[in-house]
């Protein structure tokens, strides 16, 4: 189904389900299957319940009967990191989803399938500074509070990739799976040293290159003046006349990219907004 | 730098064209936000400074190209030498001397060979944005396409006649003086003295001109007859060796057609020739050189009239009359006889004088009245008085008495000769009128030299049949005799109107016709001056003609178009032009080619 589609059947918590069960359909298990439980949360004992399941300690300190709830524990904790910055927000057609839209729909995708698999996510939003950091866990309600979260996602100004990550170092305690989703309009040396920090703490990284068609393949004939909407600077041209070399440039941002990602052992996947969600998130996770 | 056609120049506006849609290109473009600015920098970073090169170049070239195509179609050229293939659109007017002199062989080939190579070349220069007339010896001027005068110069034919120069060139300065661009005169001749007459008027003149030494030529003059009608007895023919000086050369005297002698004659007095008796009526006597390179001049003829003495009756006693007339029986003029009665009216032919009685008039009158005559004896005049000269008489002679001689029509016959302004001397039909008695109580005539040769006219002329004898140069005109009919040269007879102008087209002698009768001839000769052959030297030319730029044949390639001096700047401007559009289609498509 093509994203523009997918977007106008609702909101994101509809159609992530949508788009994962279409994806589900031919995968398997997770290899990642967890081999042991965790406190997840206590609930009021109830008759029929198991005895051992009964916190003693919690019994003796407030007089109450609570059962423990133990989640299964994985042995993946995955970090969504989205930016959110005033590029992202754009849309090179009125009828393409914007590379955020896209991007919050494929992060949410991508958090259903990881929990569904019992691999705890986790979120952060980030434009010019972090907007909010969503802790990884696995338990339930979590894909809906980070549905809520990127759907509550507010266009930044800039983009400040490299504190975000950092946030993600100290959110990640454990190896995990950082999956980055950005159009990587931003320091690439910055960003780029970053999630290579981020690999040597032994995560696997993943960065989703957002990118709009448009952006690809330089339109249009007349003389136009093109301003960035972050940082307001303008170049002043025809499209006509640049869109070769506007096209071997990209070609080369997207080669240095793919590059410097293998380099460091991370995997990189460009993904238009035009891209169908389904192919965007075998890309994604390396179907 | 100048234009031919100023007014284009307007057009130059259009080169701010380029520049005006440069500025307008430059106005603030539409603004589209783009995240990926970044790319757009460095996809620009290197060849930005080279694309504002290649606008600026491909501005320059917008421009420089509409100010050629203006500048082209406003027909700039410059002044000064002609430092371009082609010249300025120009007037031309080439006059073509094929005059008689152009038939003398220069070298090997006749002079005309040269001249139309010449002037071929000239032609040969010529573009379609010139105006060219061609101007020969017609004198009417041709305009047309340098191919269609081209054609005319190649099939010209030596035109048997002079040739005036100087009058062609005047009449080339009108024509240009009428165009509206550069003109100027190009006269291809072979710079024969007499041709290059004075001119007027003023512009650039270009003489192509004979290089080399002329033939040597010798040529005869016309031939004079003397007086005629001859009589049947013979008589001489009168000739004048003609150009430069040379040993005598082989002549043949001929009388129509057949050669009656032979003979060398040599340059220096005339040489005056018997020519045997010959019947009565026309003959051609001709007398013919030995051929040389110029052969126009080698024959001279003249036509010659025998005819019978006339037969005169007349009252002897009179000493002036018998005097005369002995003089006159003498050379043949005139025989005793009754054809013509000299004195008084006879039955026939008659010349009239007044009778020594004057009683006698009315009696006299009522006869000539009786014979039809429209004139009539009136009153004495007496007093000192003057006869005029003219055909008959060529000299002026004292009148101290005479009759008024009194027409009552008005036209009526011919007056011969004019008293102080009135008839004195009528022919009305076969009677002549004197106005005076010939002897010396009424006019001095009897004592001049010039009686005899009034009575030989009269009595051989006048009343024998008055002949229209002249020389002429072919294409000249020549006013013919009032009753003249037909002009008859060769067996070619054509109908004229008498007493109009006629031009005979070229040498030999013509016949004028009255009815059946011929009354006369025209004998159609070159003028002396054609057998000098020997050409004007460069600076008599230039003196001749002031300014004229004097070339020769061999160099009428670039002589042509060259007085102007005006080189063309189109063909320049147009391959700058052209220049323009190849230089911007190259750099927009080497531009287009560097940023793909």
């Amino acid at each position: 189904m093509h994203p523009a589609d997918v977007a106008r059947l609702g909101g994101i918590e509809v159609t992530t389900a949508g788009i994962v069960e279409g994806f589900l359909a031919g995968q398997h298990r997770s290899p990642r299957r967890g081999f042991s439980v965790e406190f997840a949360e206590h609930r009021q004992y109830q008759p029929g319940d198991e005895p051992r399941y009964v916190d003693w300690k919690l019994l003796g300190r407030t007089d109450r009967l609570y059962v423990k709830q133990f989640e299964e524990e994985t042995n993946l904790r995955a970090m969504l990191v989205v930016d959110a910055s005033a590029s992202m927000a754009w849309r090179g057609d009125p009828a393409r989803l914007t590379k955020l839209d896209y991007a919050t729909r494929l992060a949410a995708a991508m958090a259903l399938v990881l929990l569904r698999q019992r691999d705890a996510t986790g979120l952060v939003t980030f434009a010019d500074t972090v907007q909010s950091v969503t802790p990884a866990r696995v338990r339930r309600g979590q894909w809906a509070q980070l549905a809520g979260e990127l759907g509550a996602i507010q266009p930044g100004q800039g983009t400040a990739a490299e504190p975000a990550l950092r946030q993600v170092v100290a959110a990640l305690r454990r190896r995990g799976m950082v999956v980055f989703c950005s159009d990587l309009l931003l320091d690439r040396t910055l960003t780029l040293k970053a999630l290579k920090f981020l690999r040597h703490r032994g995560h696997e990284v993943l960065v989703l290159h957002i990118a709009d068609p448009a952006e690809l393949e330089l339109g249009g004939g007349e003389e136009t003046r093109f301003r960035d909407p972050e940082t307001g600077e303008s170049v002043t041209l025809a499209p006509g006349e640049w869109a070769g070399a506007y096209r071997r440039t990209v070609d080369g941002v997207v080669r240095a990219w793919g590059s410097a990602c293998r380099a460091a052992g991370m995997r990189y996947a460009l993904l238009p907004t035009d891209l169908p969600f389904g192919t965007a998130l075998s890309r994604a996770l390396g179907a | 730098m100048g234009f031919t056609a100023p007014w284009a120049l307007a057009g130059l506006a259009l080169a701010a064209l380029p520049i005006l849609l440069h500025l307008v290109q430059r106005r603030e473009p539409p603004e589209r936000a783009f995240p990926a600015v970044r790319y757009l920098e460095d996809a620009t970073r290197d060849h930005r400074r080279q694309l504002r090169l290649r606008h600026l170049l491909l501005l320059a070239l917008r421009t420089l190209l509409v100010i050629a195509l203006v500048l082209a179609a406003a027909g700039a050229f410059v002044r000064g030498a002609m430092p371009f293939g082609r010249h300025a659109p120009s007037a031309l007017v080439l006059i073509v001397d094929h005059s008689a002199s152009s038939t003398a062989v220069w070298g090997g080939e006749p002079a005309l060979t040269g001249i139309q190579r010449a002037a071929d070349a000239v032609l040969a220069r010529a573009t379609a944005g010139d105006r060219l007339w061609l101007l020969t010896a017609t004198g009417v001027p041709r305009t047309g396409s340098a191919e269609e005068l081209r054609a005319a110069v190649a099939t010209l034919e030596p035109a048997a006649r002079p040739m005036d120069l100087g009058a062609a060139v005047a009449v080339a300065r009108d024509l240009l003086a009428g165009v509206d661009r550069p003109g100027e005169v190009v006269v291809v001749t072979d710079a024969q003295g007499s041709a290059i007459t004075p001119t007027r008027g003023e512009g650039p003149l270009t003489v192509l001109r004979a290089d080399g030494d002329p033939p040597p030529n010798r040529g005869l003059a016309a031939l004079d007859a003397g007086a005629q009608p001859w009589g049947g007895d013979g008589g001489r023919v009168t000739a004048t060796l003609l150009g430069v000086a040379t040993d005598p050369v082989a002549a043949a005297l001929e009388v129509d057609g057949r050669t009656v002698r032979e003979l060398l004659v040599a340059s220096g007095a005339p040489l005056t020739l018997p020519v045997p008796p010959l019947t009565a009526g026309w003959h051609e006597v001709r007398l013919t050189l030995a051929p040389d390179e110029f052969r126009l001049d080698d024959t001279a003829r003249v036509a010659v009239r025998v005819a019978p003495p006339a037969a005169v009756a007349w009252t002897p006693g009179d000493r002036w009359l018998d005097a005369a007339l002995d003089v006159l029986a003498a050379d043949g003029r005139v025989r005793a006889g009754a054809e013509i009665t000299l004195g008084s009216l006879g039955r026939g032919r008659s010349v009239v004088v007044p009778p020594s009685d004057l009683a006698l008039l009315p009696a006299l009158n009522r006869a000539l009245a009786g014979r039809g005559l429209r004139w009539r004896y009136g009153a004495v005049q007496d007093g000192a008085g003057a006869l005029d000269s003219g055909a008959v008489l060529p000299f002026r002679a004292g009148v101290s008495r005479r009759v008024v001689l009194e027409s009552a029509t008005t036209g009526a016959g011919e007056v011969l000769v004019t008293a102080d302004g009135a008839p004195w001397a009528v022919r009305d039909g076969d009677i002549v009128l004197l106005g005076s008695r010939l002897d010396p109580a009424w006019t001095e005539l009897p004592l001049t030299a010039g009686f005899v040769p009034l009575l030989d006219h009269l009595l051989t002329r006048t009343l024998s049949g008055d002949l229209f004898l002249t020389t002429a140069v072919p294409g000249t005109p020549v006013v013919l005799p009032g009753l003249v009919t037909g002009v008859t040269r060769a067996g070619n007879e054509v109908a004229v109107e008498g007493g109009a102008p006629w031009r005979p087209a070229g040498p030999g002698i013509h016949y004028l016709l009255r009815g059946v009768d011929t009354v006369g001839a025209i004998t159609a000769a070159l003028p002396d001056g054609e057998s000098d052959l020997v050409p004007l030297t460069d600076a008599e030319l230039r003196n001749r003609w002031p300014g004229a730029v004097v070339r020769a044949w061999d160099e009428a390639d670039a002589a042509a178009f060259g007085s102007s001096g005006r080189g063309d700047l189109r063909p320049l401007l147009l391959l700058l032009a052209l220049g323009c559009v190849i230089g911007e289609s190259l750099l927009a498509g080497r531009g287009r080619s560097v940023v793909r």
